[in-house]
């Protein structure tokens, strides 16, 4: 059995098409299946499971699976971080082809908010954004990993950003301005380097790696003193505005947008999908970005935005992780529910997390594996469960796929329940129910009541319950 | 011991048994004392600092960097990583800037932990004996902290100590006069601090004036004033640079000339730091690199404060522990064996707390697998003897009617 990750997102379709040019065909793969899990034609030997992208190197390096696809930056990413020989980039694809860049506000000073002489290093890439800012001798540094849109941040909320772009002038057309160039690559095919000594890939490889695959890529960090900040040149006094909101994006879009009409708000750009990434206010006491509810806590507690529209999952999530972040739920908006819950494969026969536990370890299970997208309730809740001897696997989605192969248990969030009886899974505890709500830094209302931060929140509050009375 | 299919030890975590840590004590003691004889005072600093306080340029090179412990602390919601310490130098300077910045001269010492990131089981938590005088310019400095160290050495009885001068200062203004600029300075400074000399051969070809020097500064070490003196005469004209660096290390040997501390002068003794800006040296015994350290001028203002002299040294205790003679385990000599009554046991400890009065070491155990020399058995008043004393070595047993018997027979025994 040759285990294949494959990834979703997009590279899907790119991928699935190289797969059908060299003759591996994965019905349901192209379009998108709900399946985690599927089989190429002709190729029974052929285990094929799908991942977000940046989980298949570690996937790759744990010995989990054989063979990957995705893009070299992911593989960097690892490999800055956990310095280790077990994944083998076998050739690049010639599909994929995307730049990392280092970046900067466009005529910005970079300092126009910084409260501090910290420079911030902001990316969906940490350990390469750190690897970068250490190189590059960056000095007073903090990097700040976030799950998206790196590009909305400055210069109010980063200094500096490391991003994905085709070339530089995507990164410009994002109001950005490169100022150095990390990683010009491609897809890759990698490999665990275990499976590539013990277990006959050579059918897939071969059929993988064609003589326009040769050469190699590679990651570039700057020598010290090769990186210059643009100069901040004339400092910009520009005030404040009271109330800096951040709003969700996706699936979470057309819920706030009912809940601003119902609240008597509307922000130009953002209450038709998809939004703009800063959309305009014609109050000037409030400024909007669109940011990933993932990444709202951190920014909050921060002090770069004074209320965010997020998820209670990624509030108690951050708040495992940093007991002591100023950040609190200030109201409940109630709509977006979902069950928290550790889930289990069917074939088990556990009804509690407590028997599982009892279960493997009867079945002799040296380490109990944890996957989830909510790494630190993950952890608070094995420790906890006194699970003894854990490992949590943090993922960035697909997580339903990891049960039973490569993780004994999961953290989930779940709508309906209906992801996880398609994909043979059981919950088994429930940790708590999650809504959207809205948060801001501790205290923060109450120093005044009367203000824009108050009103506005005040408005959030009493839109959201007019439209869940809507809803009843 | 415990037969596991996998240890339980994490990679690169030592542990120190009895023998070691005797030796690891003795290691302490006669550092500290040194160190309290030449004026310093010990200090500790924390086990987790800042991660920035490491990462201004000329603080810890790129390649100590990547291997440093770096993580976020529970109130790291900001974004600030914290760190394992890395080296023991700048947390010291930290602490300085912080707490003692009023004195205008800081003598300071620590037996503490640091910790890098090495591949395989290699040590990752390394003990260093360090010195750091702040205040003080050279060349008086360094030459105390040169004869500190080499005391600390030759009280531990290793071998003979072998001394070893350089300046960094000599090789940049051999890198600067060939024509790098400052990136590849960088570069090629780097992997000298390294030990790797290969780019030394392209360095003459691309300036073949500087040859002499290159063969005469990497290709030998000499040793006394008169090797820094030819030195002086061979790369001064081509490299005036160094000629600040050459004068301020012919102090130092003229000095250590005088005490009769024979040392070497060479290129690669300056540890992988790039905060050394003037003197350093190195300390070897029987080719083991046991310590070294070096004057760092600039970092003070880097971590913040004003520019003032400084410089320092550690010894590492991982290399040194081996050199060690091994020393008596000092195992109990006796072991009181009880297996009685809550009775039996008081009258255990009590005897073994008289013993322990006279000067003996003495446990008490519930079996006699102890590894001391003799074992002691209160006996009942219906056996009619005391206590039944039996040698492990001669294989003899002994009724003692009394405590002060038993202590009589152990001492004239032990004395034969």
């Amino acid at each position: 059995m040759i285990k294949f990750a494959l990834p979703t997102g997009a590279l899907r379709r790119p991928t699935a098409a190289f797969l059908e040019n060299t003759g591996v065909q994965i019905p349901g793969y192209a379009a998108g299946s709900r399946s985690y899990r599927l089989q190429a034609d002709g190729h029974e030997a052929l285990q094929i499971r799908v991942f977000r992208e940046q989980d298949i190197p570690i996937q790759i390096a744990l010995g989990n699976y054989d063979l990957g696809i995705c893009h070299l930056a992911w593989v960097e990413e690892l490999a800055q971080r956990y310095p280790s020989d077990s994944v083998v980039k076998i050739c690049k694809l010639s599909f994929g082809q995307s730049c990392l860049f280092a970046a900067v506000a466009a005529k910005s000073t970079t300092k126009e908010w910084s409260a501090d002489r910290r420079l911030r290093v902001l990316s969906e890439y940490p350990n390469l954004a750190e690897a970068f800012a250490m190189a590059a001798r960056l000095g007073y540094h903090r990097i700040l990993p976030i799950w998206g849109a790196a590009e909305v941040y400055p210069p109010e909320d980063a200094d500096i950003v490391v991003v994905a772009a085709t070339d530089e002038e995507e990164v410009r057309s994002k109001g950005l301005e490169p100022i150095f160039p990390l990683l010009k690559a491609s897809a890759y095919l990698i490999a665990n380097r275990n499976s590539l000594g013990t277990k006959n890939l050579g059918g897939i490889l071969a059929a993988l790696t064609t003589s326009d695959t040769w050469g190699r890529e590679r990651l570039r960090l700057p020598r010290a003193g090769e990186v210059t900040l643009p100069d901040p040149g004339p400092t910009i006094e520009k005030r404040r505005p009271s109330v800096r909101l951040a709003l969700p994006d996706g699936h979470q879009q057309p819920h706030a947008i009912a809940v601003l009409k119902a609240a008597g708000l509307s922000f130009e750009g953002y209450m038709e999908a998809p939004s703009s990434a800063r959309p305009a206010s014609d109050d000037p006491e409030v400024e909007v970005k669109v940011i990933r509810p993932q990444d709202m806590p951190q920014q909050v507690a921060l002090g770069n935005f004074d209320l965010a529209v997020t998820g209670r999952d990624w509030l108690l999530d951050h708040l495992r992780r940093f007991p002591s972040s100023p950040i609190e739920e200030v109201a409940d908006l109630g709509y977006g529910r979902y069950t928290i819950a550790a889930v289990v494969s069917n074939e088990s026969p556990a009804q509690t997390p407590e028997e599982a536990l009892t279960l493997w370890r009867q079945q002799g299970k040296r380490i109990i594996r944890i996957a989830s997208e909510y790494a630190n309730l993950a952890d608070d809740y094995a420790r906890g469960k006194h699970f003894g001897h854990y490992q949590v696997i943090p993922i960035t989605g697909a997580s339903e796929g990891f049960v039973p192969e490569d993780a004994d248990i999961l953290i989930e969030g779940t709508e309906t329940g209906k992801t996880i009886a398609e994909n043979d899974l059981r919950i088994i505890d429930v940790l708590f129910s999650s809504t959207t709500c809205l948060v801001a830094q501790k205290g923060r209302l109450q120093t005044d009541p009367e203000g824009p931060l108050a009103r506005i929140a005040s408005q959030l509050a009493t839109g959201a319950l007019m439209t869940s009375g809507a809803s009843s | 011991m415990r037969e596991v299919d996998r240890p339980l030890r994490s990679p690169g975590m030592r542990d120190l048994l009895p023998d070691a840590m005797i030796r690891f004590r003795r290691l302490k003691q006669v550092f500290r004392d040194a160190c309290h004889a030449w004026g310093y005072n010990e200090i500790r600093t924390p086990t987790i600092e800042y991660l920035h306080l490491f990462t201004e340029s000329g603080a810890l090179p790129a390649q100590m960097l990547n291997r440093v412990y770096s993580f976020l602390d529970w109130d790291g919601w900001s974004g600030e990583r914290v760190v394992l310490r890395p080296d023991a130098t700048i947390p010291t300077v930290r602490l300085y800037l912080e707490q003692m910045s009023e004195q205008s001269l800081a003598k300071l010492f620590y037996v503490q932990n640091v910790f890098r990131y090495m591949e395989s089981d290699q040590p990752r938590e390394m003990w260093q004996c360090g010195v750091e005088l702040i205040g003080d310019s050279q060349p008086v400095g360094d030459i105390e902290l040169v004869l500190l160290m080499r005391q600390v050495l030759e009280s531990l009885s290793l071998g003979p100590v072998q001394i070893q001068l350089s300046h960094p200062g000599v090789i940049r203004a051999i890198l600067s006069r060939a024509g790098l600029s400052p990136q590849e300075q960088e570069q090629v400074y780097e992997k000298i601090l390294v030990g790797d000399l290969s780019d030394i051969t392209s360095l003459e070809d691309r300036a073949p004036e500087l040859s002499i020097s290159l063969r005469l500064l990497f290709g030998l070490d000499g040793s006394g004033q008169h090797y820094l003196t030819n030195l002086q005469s061979v790369i001064a004209p081509v490299a005036n640079e160094a000629s600040g660096p050459l004068t301020e290390l012919m102090a130092i040997a003229k000095v250590l000339d005088e005490m009769g501390c024979s040392y070497r002068v060479g290129a690669g003794a300056v540890g992988p730091f790039e905060y050394y800006t003037g003197p350093a040296f190195q300390f070897e015994i029987g080719g083991i690199k046991v310590g070294g350290g070096g004057r760092y001028d600039h970092l003070i203002e880097m971590v913040g404060g004003k520019r003032m002299p400084a410089t320092g040294c550690a010894l590492n205790a991982e290399a040194i522990l081996p050199l060690m003679r091994d020393e008596v385990l000092q195992d109990a000599a006796i072991t009181i064996v009880t297996t009685g009554s809550a009775d039996e046991i008081t009258t255990a400890l009590r005897t073994a707390q008289a013993l322990r009065e006279a000067g003996m070491i003495v446990s008490v155990a519930s079996t006699s697998s102890a590894n001391g020399r003799w074992e002691l058995r209160p006996l009942s008043s219906e056996t009619g003897g005391a206590f039944l004393l039996r040698d492990t070595y001669e294989m003899s047993e002994h009724d003692c009617r009394t405590l002060g018997a038993v202590i009589s027979l152990i001492k004239g025994q032990e004395l034969d």
